[in-house]
């Protein structure tokens, strides 16, 4: 640990190396930063060039090894470059509601199954958690253990519809199970 | 150090409050996160100072241990507005850094870490355990550490191998929405595919826009799931296969063999219905199969080993264009217009001549000859065109330059070709011929000919008619007119009578037609139907030059009508139903057919003059009223003479039926269809269009002949606009139920009418057509009514079921003709009937029958329209008088359609003699007999075929 840190000052941009963690990864890239205050060493891993690609934050005192593998060069221009904070925000505020979208589709406390009836409502029909019990359209209820019988409430079109769709998608889901 | 750099920027940027976490705003119950906010604001330091979030009853910490506590709260960023540019900052950065020689590197980290800001990221921690999240900030001042929003554990450093249970645990646990991890416990961050470039920030709207958008992405994405596999990236397994494309793929020995139904059997047990022959044609081997193979290898070879510029066809051929083919796109190669400059290319060429070769094998003679029978008239050099098939290119080009020397408009239309009735009518049986070598008939002969026709149909035109009258009485019987066979009765006289009239009318040849005429346009009309389709086209066509053509116009016309009685409907169609079911049904059919033989022009003639005599009785009048909003003075119509109005329809049916059979015979019309292309514009070819050009000419000649009103001589210089006219007319006649404004033109079809009020009559009908073509002087009477109406006439024609199709303009010309007789009947009824006013003027209508002259023909015209006008009082004045007014006008409009056809009219007179004549003998006998003319002249009379129904 010692010895990367000691040798961390080395890390200059550009530098290709493979580095190994103690936790077993082997990252191999190019530096585009280095802070010895951090002590985070930014790699760009080999593989797509130019500005894009897949970053590393590695904090250097979990690097057991390093190799130097030659001296690439450095795309990256601070000066050319600016950074819009609106569009950050923005950028984070779409991702946090993708997000929480998608985490409004787990319920909470529910087994595995019924999370998979979840899913394989919400692929035909418009479904929330409310609780343990499946919400269908807002108006038919599934409740565990989300049997067809266990459908409830709406309107008896949709009621069926729902039930109809459950026996289905359970019929499927078990197939999928067993076929695995 | 670098915290304060975040929280410079912040605070520069905080100048306005809000800018911190949208977000948060957004969500009052997450104020904490605001706060932690101004308190990174207030005091950057707290971060740098104590690593451990002080709100830590709402923030998640990742420790070391990899426990996690959720909590609602969020830690903010610090969030800026504006563009922030990171040298300025670097600026007053260095101030605040102490320098150190790092700052270079430093800077870029921050810079990074901004580029993460909002990206989803996996986080480890130190004892391996994995977390992903959205990047929300991180404190790069001493150590490192993160925070990541809505974070969840996606491997667990603890568990080796595969998915611990507190993962599972994890994924079925909605996020943490605040996860600290300290920089004690901070070992990476990866992060993939992350833009390192200004522009990823401006994506970040567009993302943010497009996961909105991309709902069936949202959909189908799953959440993490144990189910899912981990993915690995492939490696070949030893020698990887050069080529992985289609082509080298099935060209492999192996796959060769490779039987899709046999594995499909194999596999499932499916049984294959496949049998090749049912996709191509049955491949029969025989003695010569193995030569006619070479032959065709031979010929493959011939053909790929010539050589092209053409890209497309050079890979076909295996030629590589090497310098070429590289560079092109698919688009360019396969689909594109070729670009390339094609220099002189001797196969092409060749490749154009062969194919000139074909047409001619395939329609040249025909085609050709029928040009040369229009042009031939005026013109010896059409014979000669006709002779040599091999010179058929030339040949045609010689014969479009005649056609244009020939186009109405230039040559007077007694002179031109086309609007002799004699010529037309050569050109017709010469066309029927489709005997290149007769390119003309003489005028002589022609005449002659015709002659013998009169004589005919007057010998049987008195039989045919009351054989015609039975079986219109027995149709009408069928259908459910109990009208209609005393109308049929009622009519089939009156029509014979005024037939005679008409006869004189229409043309000295063909006098005695007059009486069979109806029964002729009756059959007529009954052959359209029957051909309807087939020769709808060729009438449009060719109106002068065929006579075939001038039948389907007539039949299709039919149809049409046919069709809307059925359907009930208001349309032309029930006009001339009407006049079937009358004994007037014949005078109705006999509208419909002067319509189209109007169009078709001379050949119309024959046959309108007895459709005039027929209306002339007042059944054909009612039906018109019928079918115009006028129907009321139709009905009066009706109920007077033959009160078949309503009942048409129903006769109209039962034309139809019988006329199907005929219908086949029509279909001979095709050659029409021949003729058509090279008289009419309707056929590309240069006849076509001056075939059109005729036509118009046509219709000068015509225009004045039809009325036979010499009042109306102003008119001709305005013939084609007459023509038009008189055919907008006719249709509005024809689709008098279906349009009001074809109402108007029904008063143009007073005519007849006018025929009493003659010279008023005159104007109108100048006025008339002049809408379309003169528009001036009657124009403002009619203009207001007719005028929309006339310009639509074509349109209207069109629209309705038959006309509309191909030849829609040709068919308008055509109709329009036609139409004149029955329009005229129509409105004088309608005027009669509304005005009750006596009709002296009718009987004028049938004087005009001096088909000879054109300029009466086109005053018909006119005076129809302006009979539409004036005719109220009249028709009013007396049914019966308007009746026979309306007989001699169609009778004239019939006539002088023909002359004023004359080409066409020929032709058209032909079939239309052909039944006629027809009529007069027995039915069969004589249609058999005219059968065989018409189907000489025109080489497909349809109405052949309906003869030999009747």
């Amino acid at each position: 640990m010692e010895a990367a840190r000691g040798d961390s000052g080395e890390f200059a941009a550009g530098c290709r190396f493979c580095i190994f963690t103690t936790l077993g990864d082997a990252i191999e890239g190019h530096v585009l930063a280095f802070d010895n205050n951090s002590g985070v060493v930014v790699l760009q891993e080999t593989g797509i060039t130019g500005l894009r690609g897949n970053l590393r934050f590695l904090k250097t005192s979990y690097i057991k090894d390093f190799t130097f593998l030659g001296q690439g060069e450095d795309l990256l221009q601070l000066k050319t470059v600016q950074v819009d904070l609106n569009s950050l925000q923005a950028r984070e505020e779409a991702a946090l509601r993708q997000a929480e979208s998608e985490a409004e589709r787990i319920g909470e406390g529910v087994t595995q199954e019924a999370q998979d009836i979840f899913d394989a409502l919400s692929k035909t029909l418009p479904v929330r958690w409310e609780k343990t019990s499946i919400m269908v359209m807002n108006e038919v209820c599934v409740s565990d253990p989300y049997l067809p019988e266990n459908v409830e409430g709406g309107t008896s079109a949709a009621n069926e519809r729902v039930k109809k769709v459950l026996a289905l998608e359970r019929r499927r889901l078990q197939v999928r199970g067993a076929s695995q | 150090m670098h915290w304060n750099f975040e929280v410079m920027n912040y605070q520069q940027v905080q100048q306005r409050p809000l800018a911190a976490n949208g977000v948060n705003r957004r969500r009052p119950d997450r104020d904490a996160g605001i706060r932690v906010d101004s308190n990174f604001r207030s005091d950057a330091h707290t971060w740098r100072s104590s690593p451990h979030i002080r709100h830590s009853t709402d923030t998640t910490v990742a420790g070391s241990h990899g426990h996690v506590d959720h909590s609602n709260t969020n830690s903010s960023i610090p969030s800026g507005s504006g563009r922030h540019p990171i040298e300025k900052d670097d600026a007053g950065f260095a101030s605040r850094n102490r320098g150190t020689t790092e700052r270079p590197l430093h800077d870029r980290l921050l810079f990074l870490t901004m580029c993460l800001i909002g990206q989803p990221v996996e986080v480890q921690v130190k004892n391996g355990s994995i977390y992903s999240g959205i990047f929300h900030t991180a404190n790069a001042e001493k150590g490192f550490g993160v925070v990541l929003k809505m974070a969840r554990l996606i491997k667990d450093g603890s568990a080796k191998v595969g998915k611990s249970d507190s993962v599972k645990e994890a994924a079925r646990r909605a996020p943490v929405k605040t996860l600290i991890i300290y920089e004690k416990d901070f070992v990476q961050i990866i992060a993939k595919d992350v833009s390192l470039t200004a522009d990823s920030y401006s994506n970040g709207r567009t993302r943010e826009n497009r996961t909105e958008i991309m709902t069936d992405s949202v959909l189908s994405q799953g959440r993490p799931r144990d189910v899912e596999r981990e993915l690995k990236p492939w490696k070949p397994d030893g020698e990887v296969p050069r080529s992985l494309g289609l082509e080298s793929t099935f060209q492999s020995t192996w796959n060769r063999n490779w039987d899709q139904f046999e594995t499909n059997k194999t596999l499932f047990g499916v049984e294959s219905t496949f049998d090749e022959e049912l996709y191509t044609t049955k491949l029969e081997r025989g003695p010569q199969t193995r030569e006619r193979e070479r032959e065709a290898w031979r010929i493959a070879r011939e053909i790929e080993g010539q050589s092209t510029r053409n890209v497309h066809l050079a890979e076909e051929r295996g030629i590589q264009l090497a310098s070429q083919l590289g560079d092109l796109d698919e688009e360019s190669k396969f689909s594109a217009v070729s670009r390339l400059e094609v220099t002189d290319d001797a196969g092409e060429e060749e490749e154009y001549n062969n194919v000139d070769g074909y047409n001619e094998e395939t329609f040249g003679n025909l085609y050709v000859n029928g040009v040369v029978d229009l042009a031939s008239p005026s013109d010896s050099s059409a014979s000669t065109h006709s002779a040599g098939e091999s010179e058929g290119k030339a040949v045609r080009l010689a014969l479009s330059d005649n056609m244009q020397v020939l186009s109405p408009s230039d040559s007077p239309v007694g002179e031109s070709p086309l609007s002799s009735p004699l010529v037309a009518e050569a050109a017709n049986i010469e066309a029927l011929n489709l005997n290149a070598t007769c390119s003309q008939v003489s005028e002589d002969v022609y005449r002659e000919f015709q002659e013998f026709k009169s004589q005919e149909t007057a010998k049987k035109s008195k039989k045919q008619r009351e054989d015609q009258v039975d079986e219109l009485k027995s149709f009408s019987m069928k259908d459910f007119d109990p009208h209609l066979p005393r109308a049929a009765g009622d009519g089939g006289r009156p029509l014979s009578m005024p037939e005679s009239g008409a006869d004189s009318v229409v043309s000295s040849e063909i006098k005695p037609k007059s009486v069979t005429p109806v029964s002729v346009a009756f059959t007529l009309a009954a052959a359209a139907v029957s051909s309807a389709p087939v020769s709808l086209n060729p009438a449009n066509l060719i109106t002068p030059s065929s006579h075939a053509v001038v039948s389907p116009a007539v039949s299709t016309r039919i149809q049409s009508d046919e069709i809307s009685n059925n359907t009930c409907t208001t349309s032309e169609l029930p006009v001339d139903s009407g006049g079937l079911s009358d004994a007037g049904s014949e005078a109705i059919l006999a509208p419909v057919l002067t319509e189209p033989f109007v169009k078709s022009s001379a050949a119309t003639g024959p046959t309108p003059p007895s459709t005039v005599n027929q209306s002339p009785e007042g059944i054909s009048v009612p039906s018109i009223s019928n079918s115009i909003p006028i129907s009321s003075g139709s009905a009066t119509l009706a109920s007077q003479p033959h009160g078949l109005s309503m009942s048409s329809a129903p006769a109209t049916n039962v034309k139809k039926s019988s006329l199907n059979p005929n219908a086949k015979e029509f279909k001979l019309n095709p050659y029409a269809k021949a003729f058509s292309p090279s008289l009419t514009a309707a056929r590309p070819p240069s006849p076509v269009h001056q075939g059109a050009v005729y036509m118009a000419a046509n219709l000068h000649p015509v225009s004045p002949v039809p009325l036979g009103m010499s009042q109306i001589v102003q008119q001709p210089v305005q013939p084609a606009q007459f023509n038009q006219y008189n055919s907008s007319m006719a249709v509005a006649a024809a689709s008098v139920v279906s349009a009001a404004p074809y109402m108007q033109p029904p008063g143009a079809f007073v005519p007849g009418v006018a025929g009493a009020g003659g010279p008023p009559v005159l104007s109108g009908q100048a006025t008339m057509k002049m809408p379309p073509q003169s528009q001036q002087q009657v124009a403002t009477p009619y203009a207001q009514q007719q005028a929309i109406r006339y310009l639509p006439q074509a349109p209207p024609m069109q629209p309705s079921p038959g006309y509309p199709h191909p030849s829609g303009q040709l068919y308008p010309q055509q109709l329009m003709y036609g139409q004149h007789g029955p329009v005229l009947y129509i409105q004088q009824f309608p005027q009669g009937i509304m005005q009750g006013q006596p009709l002296p003027l009718p009987q004028q209508g049938p004087l005009p029958p001096q088909p000879a002259s054109q300029q009466a023909k086109y005053r018909g015209g006119g005076i129809e329209a302006v009979h539409f006008n004036v005719a109220p009082t009249y028709l009013t004045g007396q049914h019966q008088h308007f009746q026979q007014s309306q007989v001699a006008h169609l009778h004239n409009p019939i006539q002088t359609s023909p002359s004023g056809l004359v080409p066409g009219t020929v032709a058209g007179t032909h079939p239309s003699h052909g039944i006629v004549t027809v009529p007069g003998t027995t039915n069969q006998d004589t249609y058999s007999i005219v059968g065989g003319n018409g189907m000489r002249l025109q080489g497909k009379s349809p109405s052949a075929n309906f003869q030999l129904q009747y």
